[in-house]
């Protein structure tokens, strides 16, 4: 059996994975109030990219690497710009429009690369045994890397203009307006920063554990639940969340039935929306 | 079931069409809109008068293959008309029909594999199960709004598919069930293809008129009135909770009864891709909004069209240009392109684009009146989840789901500043 140790840093990794992608999908809910149901899509063209890149056409990993965080925000941005400003006050015509381009997606990769997973080269080599635990550097890097990035996240939130617009126009449209800031120019930074974040989860997914086609619809399924438990729009309460559910994920496929890894979280989901619908920290962002 | 509650006979919600209209009045403007509305409805029964007596006239033609998969055409618009139930009428929009579809079918199937009971039987217990899973999805939809709901039901299928995985000694996994016996079965196979054949255009035809006399009744308008503003619901004394809870357990019913129909038939079995998976609750939303959302009719042509197109399509070995892929393996994604663009450029579906080129050909004005009053079904299911999201311009803003409906007061001040074009 696994000892605990590595699978408590298993756990810690990938809630900062799931956290990269979660906020993503928040942000994009508290700026523009519309649930991204093609966000999966961001995680599966991040991890992809880099598999071309880097395999395919044999580059630097560090080039596939960029790539994979480009092309998903890219994607992100055009994808808002092309079809769902027009209908952005209609969030149920959203939700139909996006969940359709996540399963065009999914087809479309199952088609032109197949259905078995495919493994992104380690950004770092290497191993390191830590306490009778031996892990890879790659997923050290990961966990630092997206801690990294959150703590960057914050400070633009905090410090800068464009961080302080995004949060303006999360806690009220029409008060964001009054002082001059441009909702369309914001949401293209959300857009973009929705993508890379998940494009960089989508990396790391690739090359700790592979890279599917289902994988966009699989962290799409885990991301809800911590996005709703951590409240909606509430990037402190994205994280514990993440956290959560992370730690649950790993517990359940080390030590209980992996299939329930994607079920246990669904059922969470639910309860918490029936019992606590705004989540641990629903009202962090607006206050 | 189309007779309901006394408590609902005066309420405003009643539709003007039903007021007795003379033609020899001049007609004013409300007068035309009401007339096209009566037109409408009348070509929509041309409509489904003309193809039901083709489809009952075509097994003497058919081939038996196309007999069995228009038999899979016929369930599956049923599914499509019990999601429209819910989705097109309440204005609750489920992304996880196959919940209760799972829920019927592999119910029924295992009363006749495991229990052994006749499959007459095993259709009602897998029925009566769909509905106590309505109920199950329904209840959190008293509590939830639109967007949270929707999240809810998408992730229910997957959840129970993961559970049937689980246990698969029981459920049959990935790869589901075998096929239970019969409902009906005959001598010949070519028999008992006919047979199944006309057994399910049968029941097609019965719950059509079913839902059809549902949804036009008086209940019917308290669904689409719950669309609209379950406050004005409320307001004039009328329970939507429970209104919500009835179109949940007839949508479960109906969708119920025909995945247990299905799985005892040589068209279906009880297996995930058929039943549960994710795209099967795709797949019926998106032959409804082929189809024209909120009419049952238009989820009846569209369930059959969609099926039939869609076989068609996966058929075509013909390579796409550059990308070196047969049409035919790329079929769902070219029906999700041709969905898009309806939703775009035709948001009445089919139906609604028909009913539009017979009245310009007429030289009439463009439709603005549904059969039942009132906008299209799409811009108020549109309208009501905009309300339920529109929760920027407080300083309460984005946590309670619930707070934007919860206070007529708000939603009242809202609705003029609202004024995005729709």
């Amino acid at each position: 059996m696994v000892s605990l140790l590595s699978v408590v840093i298993n756990a810690l990794v990938l809630s900062a994975i799931f956290a990269l992608v979660a906020l993503g999908l928040t942000l994009i809910f508290s700026v523009a109030g519309v649930f991204n149901l093609a966000h999966g899509v961001n995680v599966t063209l991040g991890a992809f990219t880099a598999w071309y890149v880097a395999t395919v056409l044999g580059l630097s990993i560090w080039i596939a690497a960029i790539l994979s965080i480009l092309v998903p925000a890219v994607f992100s941005v055009v994808l808002y710009k092309g079809m769902v400003q027009a209908i952005e006050n209609r969030p149920m015509t959203v939700m139909t429009v996006t969940l359709l381009i996540e399963l065009i997606s999914e087809y479309l990769i199952r088609e032109l690369i197949g259905l078995q997973s495919r493994s992104v080269p380690a950004l770092f080599p290497g191993v390191v045994r830590f306490g009778g635990a031996t892990l890879t550097v790659n997923r050290i890097i990961a966990f630092f890397t997206a801690w990294a990035l959150v703590a960057v996240l914050f400070v633009v939130f905090d410090r800068t203009k464009q961080g302080k617009a995004v949060i303006a126009t999360s806690m009220s449209e029409r008060g964001s307006a009054l002082v001059g800031i441009d909702k369309s120019r914001v949401q293209l930074y959300t857009w973009f920063a929705a993508g890379a974040l998940a494009g960089i989860a989508g990396l790391f997914f690739g090359s700790i554990r592979t890279a599917s086609w289902d994988m966009g619809l699989n962290s799409l399924v885990i991301a809800f639940p911590i996005v709703v438990l951590g409240g909606m729009g509430s990037i402190r309460g994205t994280l514990i969340a993440a956290n959560i559910f992370g730690f649950l994920n790993v517990f359940i496929l080390s030590y209980w039935e992996p299939t329930l890894a994607r079920t246990v979280p669904i059922i969470a989901l639910i309860l918490i929306l029936l019992v606590r619908p705004e989540g641990l920290l629903g009202r962090e962002v607006a206050a | 079931m189309p007779d309901q509650p006394t408590d609902a006979s005066d309420t405003p919600t009643e539709a003007p069409e039903q007021a007795p209209d003379t033609p020899e009045q001049p007609m004013t403007g409300i007068r035309e809109r009401l007339q096209f509305a009566r037109e409408s409805i009348s070509l929509r029964h041309v409509i489904a008068v003309v193809a039901f007596v083709a489809l009952a006239l075509l097994p003497f033609e058919a081939e038996p293959i196309l007999m069995l998969k228009l038999t899979a055409a016929f369930y599956f618009a049923m599914f499509a008309m019990s999601w429209d139930v819910v989705s097109g009428y309440t204005g609750e929009l489920s992304f996880g029909h196959s919940f209760l579809f799972g829920i019927g079918g592999y119910g029924a199937a295992l009363m006749t594999l495991e229990v052994g009971t006749s499959p007459a039987v095993s259709i009602a217990v897998g029925t009566l199960a769909a509905m106590v899973g309505g109920l199950v999805i329904g209840a959190p939809a008293l509590r939830l709004k639109g967007p949270y709901f929707a999240i809810i039901t998408f992730l229910l299928p997957t959840a129970l598919l993961d559970f049937f995985i689980v246990y698969k000694d029981v459920f049959g996994g990935e790869l589901g069930l075998s096929s239970p016996d019969y409902l009906v079965s005959a001598e010949t196979q070519l028999t008992t293809i006919a047979a199944n054949y006309y057994l399910a255009l049968a029941v097609l035809a019965v719950l059509f008129v079913l839902l059809y006399l549902v949804t036009r009744s008086n209940t019917g308008k308290i669904f689409t009135a719950i669309r609209e503003s379950e406050d004005a619901v409320g307001s004039v004394g009328i329970n939507p909770a429970k209104f919500k809870i009835f179109a949940f357990v007839l949508s479960a019913g109906v969708g119920g009864f025909a995945a247990a129909m299905f799985v005892h038939t040589p068209a279906g079995s009880p297996n995930p891709t058929q039943l549960l998976a994710v795209t099967v609750s795709i797949n019926v939303l998106l032959a409804t909004i082929f189809g024209g959302i909120g009419t049952i009719s238009g989820a009846a042509l569209g369930g059959v069209l969609f099926y039939m197109v869609r076989d068609w399509l996966s058929d075509i070995t013909t390579e796409i240009p550059l990308l070196g892929i047969e049409f035919g393996d790329v079929d769902l994604v070219i029906f999700s392109l041709v969905i898009l663009a309806i939703i775009y450029f035709l948001p009445g579906g089919i139906l609604g684009g028909i009913e539009r080129l017979v009245s310009t050909a007429r030289g009439e004005e463009p439709d603005r009146v549904m059969a039942d009053g009132g906008g299209r079904p799409l811009e108020r299911i549109v309208d009501r989840y905009r309300r339920s999201f529109a929760n920027e311009d407080g300083d309460d803003t984005n946590s309670e789901p619930r707070s934007a409906n919860d206070d007529p007061e708000r939603v009242r001040e809202r609705r003029p500043e609202d004024g995005e074009p729709r």
